[in-house]
């Protein structure tokens, strides 16, 4: 019975995406509320498992299948995995999906691919969901490739914008570049262990801590693999050096930009390291890697976040950053507090986006500079924006303070190799995150209207499909903290993520004990913990210095005042540019090249024989006279000849 | 002449020349019967070759069906056929695109039909006879037999440079089989030599080619590689590829690439490998190497492409490198891989060149340029594309992904870096084909000839959801053709003298 209810999590929205993508045409918006209905069930399911896990008695099972790729040594099946990181996943993905297929509804109705939309969202919760359940790396690949199919396809949903079906081709062949780093993590674990099935792999890898097999700890190879497989999380997750494709994936539908593009989709890479995390700890070579290049993430997205125009740009260079800090966590071995920045993100984030997606709903214009004053014309959205912006900002209590400033504490007292350094990049980030996200809001909503007088005359607040998602995620936006309280206060705080994962993360926790050396000091967590407030209170009133009290004068002194840091945010410190004109364009120079080389080289040496050939058969020419009885005939003579030939030598 | 020894060699037979036999009847047909006989005729050969598969996943066995009889006895040619899970496999592969390719040329070829359909059955009369002959004159004489076919169905059929590509295919293949019967004729007189008697017969073959002078071997190792590389296409040896199927009308592109391609794989396989397999161990480093730069080469040189049939066309030269790739790293699990991601090919392929086939039919042009916004009003032809354009790009849950995944897991166990490298393959393969999707279906629809576009009809939705239903069950439960394909695998792998490669975690 639970198998079957196990495998309705991902068929319902694979149904969803059968329905409306085979019968859309005639069920019109029926299409869309069958695919919210499916959602609903999913979560339906997804809930009770959950409170089952943190609550109730929960032993984790698999649900095998069939046999897959069997061939030879190779025997993958297709199976789930169901243990306590899977449930809390399951959670928030059906919940936040759920949410965004409701607010779908209100924002895509009348949309001419209304169905279409609905259909790709089913399939990409269909890969979502596999990748989550999945028990096997080939498993987990079939979700992986499918959400960045869903992503590809959804981004891309508005063909003839420009740009759009650009953005979608970019982000399918940067995730292959990633892709092709798990495929290769794949193809070295098998050779190793004969097996791909996650738990056999977490299995070697407590052998290798312990010195046995060919993972052992610190070892080239466990290295190299988990590097490869890290590769594949920096194209999913947007992380250096791939992570460019993300901010042009704001071409797609807003609710698309929320769902795939904040709370699920990016965040799967964080999964993958934190479902992998014994294998992952046993490379503290890659983990310094994934420190710093999450701590490098966060910070350029962060600076980029703050002078983006677009309001969609900012969201999506602050999910960038955000990404960055999860991974931070990971990389210090914090795995816990990665995925429970995930879990708290994806609340606030969806909220953020669902909001921005209001707004352009009802204002039809999405350049800060065009917005302003909107709260009076849509409260609702409004405030749940500004909740939302208060929980990413880290203002105290809120559940993305709580989730951050775990973050915080664990890098500054992980005792990894420079940690003090990601400690301050990280500070510096969180500072930036108050100030962009409050510097959206109140471009957004506050002060003076700049919208044309046509648009500020239909500006009004969404429907009821779209406004309670809002109220729902901002809600969880305040509260999601309250499942993980900060272990500083006391022996008998209810640490319920933590709790609830400390079976998954046992293996990576038992090596980080024998290797690193974790600071415990209640009263300086508090004091930095204080120090986390400080700073985010302070981020909102920079924000609100410079983007209410000063504006437009103050802001523009400060942009000419820092006119390089100014310019380096502006133009997002040229890495697109650079990928463009160098990979891009590179790769299409070698294609020339290569097209140039087969047509004159390798045929032109072709074609100089055959004209050498020619020369010397003016001859046989004559008998090629173009008559099919000709040839028949001559191929009958030859055949006789050769026929007789052999008789004769017989 | 012996009798037929039993039922299944009757209908080996049968399988073989009823298209022959139907070729020959189409002309007393009306013309506009010619594509209903053709139709008939290749879905009961496609029927009689399931039976035979079918058969072999059931009970596996060595050799399913033979057929065995003197033909020629005063120079001891036999009539030697049989049929195993490697040659069964592309006999059904052949005869499902045969079938589709009636099919899709159901409209397209609105002139000489009659003549058309005689090639086209006569064609997969050489096909099928080339994958059951174990013979090496019968061979030789079902091989040449596919050429001329193709030679009047390009020639005749082909678009604007078709005497230039027929010239070209001719040539190139042509001086690969003269090459290869030289090296038959060796063989036999070898066979002579060290047996006492002549013999064509791969069987009697078998039991004295280790006992041939080294550098008599070598040469004749070099006649049937060359014959066979040329046609698989192997990098440098490719170019009559492009040339040919892009002149080819719609259904000789499908049978080339679907089929044609394998039969020079097949060769390999079949008699290259096990006749000489110390040179083919020796010459494996270099395979390898050629099979690694066809991939990147052939994905490169498709990205650049404008035409729309050349860009597939090349893409073919970078998957013939990984199904090489996968045979010559002479690991169990890839050459599973190798001989599944032929059929594969064939499918994602050959669906390809249906489906620009149909555009062409309704635009006369391959131009990438003359296209855009097609997705708005050829909605089904655009997602059936884009799903075979996925199955081609290796998604998992298709089947290119098995095949690949297959032969990079097996490849990796013995050539690490060649592994990796060929992997990259897969970044490429999104950049060539995402390239023409996007131009082909996105962006506005503002021209005025493509306005006008119609969508597909039932009949060309039929022959693209054929190849996508076998995409999907290849892609999630390949395990049948994975059985198909093992002994004929593990048969390689023997012949070779290398044990499968155990994982180090199972010695």
């Amino acid at each position: 019975m639970n198998g079957f209810l196990i495998v309705l999590i991902p068929a319902l929205p694979l149904a969803a995406f059968l329905i409306n993508g085979l019968f859309g045409r005639w069920l019109g918006r029926l299409g869309g509320w069958i695919a919210v209905a499916c959602m609903g069930g999913s979560a339906a399911i997804s809930i009770p498992l959950f409170i089952r896990a943190m609550w109730g008695g929960f032993t984790p099972f698999n649900v095998t299948l069939w046999r897959w790729m069997s061939n030879g040594a190779i025997d993958i099946t297709i199976g789930f995995r169901v243990d306590q990181l899977t449930c809390l996943m399951l959670l928030y993905v059906t919940c936040v999906s759920f949410m965004v297929f409701l607010y779908s509804m209100g924002y895509m109705a009348g949309d001419p691919g209304f169905n279409r939309f609905f259909s790709f969202l089913g399939l990409f919760d269909f890969s979502m969901l596999v990748l989550v359940l999945g028990d096997s790396l080939p498993v987990v690949f079939i979700g992986w490739e499918g959400v960045g199919l869903c992503s590809y396809l959804l981004i891309g949903y508005y063909m003839d914008l420009p740009g759009a079906p650009d953005a979608g081709k970019k982000a399918f062949i940067v995730n292959r570049i990633g892709d092709f780093g798990f495929l290769v993590g794949m193809m070295m674990l098998f050779a190793a262990l004969g097996t791909l099935d996650i738990q056999k792999i977490i299995l070697a890898a407590e052998q290798g801590a312990a010195g046995v097999g060919p993972l052992a700890y610190g070892g080239a190879f466990v290295t190299v693999v988990t590097l490869a497989l890290f590769l594949g999380c920096t194209g999913k997750s947007a992380q250096i050096p791939l992570f460019t494709w993300l901010p042009d994936a704001m071409a797609g539908p807003t609710p698309v930009s929320a769902l795939i593009h904040a709370a699920t989709m990016v965040t799967a890479g964080v999964y993958l390291v934190v479902r992998m995390s014994g294998l992952f700890v046993l490379a503290p070579a890659t983990m310094t890697v994934i420190a710093g290049v999450a701590a490098a993430t966060a910070f350029v997205a962060g600076s980029i976040a703050l002078t983006q125009q677009d309001i969609k740009k900012v969201l999506a260079y602050s999910t960038v950053s955000q990404l960055g800090f999860m991974f931070l966590a990971c990389g210090v071995g914090a795995f816990g507090a990665g995925i429970f920045h995930v879990f708290t993100h994806s609340f606030f984030k969806a909220c953020l986006f669902l909001g921005a997606g209001s707004v352009i709903h009802a204002a039809h214009a999405q350049d800060l500079d065009h917005l302003g004053g909107l709260r009076k014309y849509m409260p609702v959205t409004a405030w749940t924006f500004c909740i939302a912006c208060a929980s990413i900002a880290g203002l105290p209590l809120l559940a993305g303070f709580v989730s951050k400033d775990e973050i915080l504490w664990s890098v500054f007292a992980s005792g990894a190799p420079g940690s003090m350094l990601l400690w301050i990049i990280a500070v510096i980030t969180a500072l930036m995150t108050a100030v962009y996200s409050f510097r959206a809001y109140f471009m957004t909503f506050e002060g003076t209207g700049r919208l044309s007088h046509d648009k500020q005359h239909h500006a009004h607040e969404s429907p009821w499909t779209m406004t309670v998602p809002l109220v729902l995620l901002a809600f969880g936006a305040i509260v999601a903290g309250a499942l993980n309280l900060p272990g500083v206060f006391g022996e008998g705080t209810w640490r319920g993520v933590n709790n609830l994962l400390e079976p998954v993360l046992e293996p990576a926790r038992k090596v980080a004990e024998a290797h690193a050396h974790e600071m415990h000091s209640p009263s300086l967590e508090l004091a930095l913990m204080a120090l986390s407030g400080v700073i985010a209170i302070a981020g909102v009133a920079l924000a609100y210095r410079y983007t209410l009290a000063k504006w437009p004068e103050g802001a523009r002194r400060l942009a000419k005042r820092f006119r390089l840091l100014y310019k380096i945010s502006l133009y997002r410190w040229w890495w697109d540019d650079f990928y463009m004109k160098y990979v891009a364009g590179g790769t299409w120079g070698l294609a020339k090249l290569a097209t140039w080389f087969d047509r004159w080289v390798i045929d032109g040496i072709m074609h100089g024989i055959a004209g050498a050939a020619s020369l010397g058969s003016r001859f046989i020419r004559a008998l090629q006279n173009g008559q099919a009885q000709a040839y028949v005939l001559i191929f009958l003579l030859g055949a006789n000849i050769v026929i007789g030939l052999i008789i004769w030598f017989k | 002449m012996p009798p037929l020894t039993n039922l299944n060699s009757f209908w080996l037979i049968a399988m073989t020349f009823i298209p022959a036999i139907a070729a020959v009847l189409l002309i007393a047909f009306p013309r506009p019967l010619a594509r209903v006989v053709a139709l008939v005729a290749t879905m009961i050969t496609l029927l009689i070759s399931v039976k035979f598969v079918a058969g072999i996943v059931i009970a596996p066995a060595e050799w399913t069906a033979s057929v065995s009889a003197d033909w020629i006895p005063i120079v001891g040619i036999k009539f030697l056929l049989g049929l195993d899970g490697l040659s069964g496999s592309l006999i059904v592969l052949t005869n499902v695109l045969m079938v589709l390719s009636v099919l899709g040329s159901w409209t397209a070829i609105d002139s000489r039909q009659r003549e058309f359909y005689f090639w086209l059955l006569l064609l997969q009369t050489g096909i099928i006879g080339t994958f059951l002959a174990l013979d090496l004159i019968v061979f030789y004489i079902f091989w040449e037999l596919m050429l001329v076919p193709l030679y009047f169905l390009i020639g005749v059929f082909g678009s604007v440079n078709r005497i230039y590509a027929t010239m070209k295919f001719f040539l190139f293949t042509f001086a690969g089989s003269v090459l290869m019967l030289l090296g038959i004729l060796a063989l036999y007189f070898q066979h002579r030599a060290l047996a006492g008697s002549g013999s064509f017969a791969l069987a009697d073959l078998l039991t004295i080619s280790d006992k041939i002078d080294p550098r008599l071997a070598v040469m004749i190792f070099t006649g049937f590689m060359l014959a066979f590389l040329i046609k698989v296409p192997i990098f440098p040896l490719h170019t009559w590829l492009p040339d040919a199927h892009t002149e080819a009308p719609t259904a000789g592109s499908v049978i080339l690439a679907g089929v044609l391609l394998k039969t020079g794989v097949y060769g390999i396989l079949r008699f290259a490998i096990p006749l000489f397999p110390n040179l083919s161990v020796q010459v494996a480093p270099l395979m390898i190497a050629l099979a690694v730069v066809g991939i990147i080469y052939g994905a490169l040189t498709a990205f650049a492409q404008s035409d729309l049939k050349r860009l597939v066309a090349y893409s073919s030269v970078s998957h013939m490198g990984f199904i090489m790739l996968g045979i010559f790293a002479f690991q169990k699990e890839a050459i599973v891989g190798a001989t599944l991601q032929m059929i594969n090919h064939g499918i994602s392929t050959g669906g390809l060149f249906l489906c620009v086939g149909y555009l062409y039919e309704r635009r006369h042009t391959r131009e990438l340029k003359e296209f855009g916004g097609l997705a708005y009003n050829m909605r089904v032809y655009a997602t059936l594309t884009v799903i075979l354009v996925l199955s081609s790009v290796g998604l998992p849950g298709l089947n290119g992904f098995i095949g690949e995944f297959w032969i990079l897991v097996g490849t990796f166990m013995t050539h690490k870096i060649a592994a990796v490298i060929a992997a990259t393959g897969v970044i490429l393969a999104a950049v060539y084909l995402l390239r023409m999707v996007q131009m082909t279906f996105f962006g506005p629809l503002d021209k005025e000839e493509n306005k006008k576009v119609s969508d597909l009809d039932m009949r060309e939705i039929l022959t693209l959801v054929v190849l996508i239903i076998f995409a999907f069950w290849i892609g999630l439960y390949p395990r049948p053709y994975a059985q198909a394909l093992e002994p004929s695998a593990q048969h390689i792998v023997e012949v070779v003298g290398k044990t499968p490669l155990a994982p180090i975690a199972q010695k």
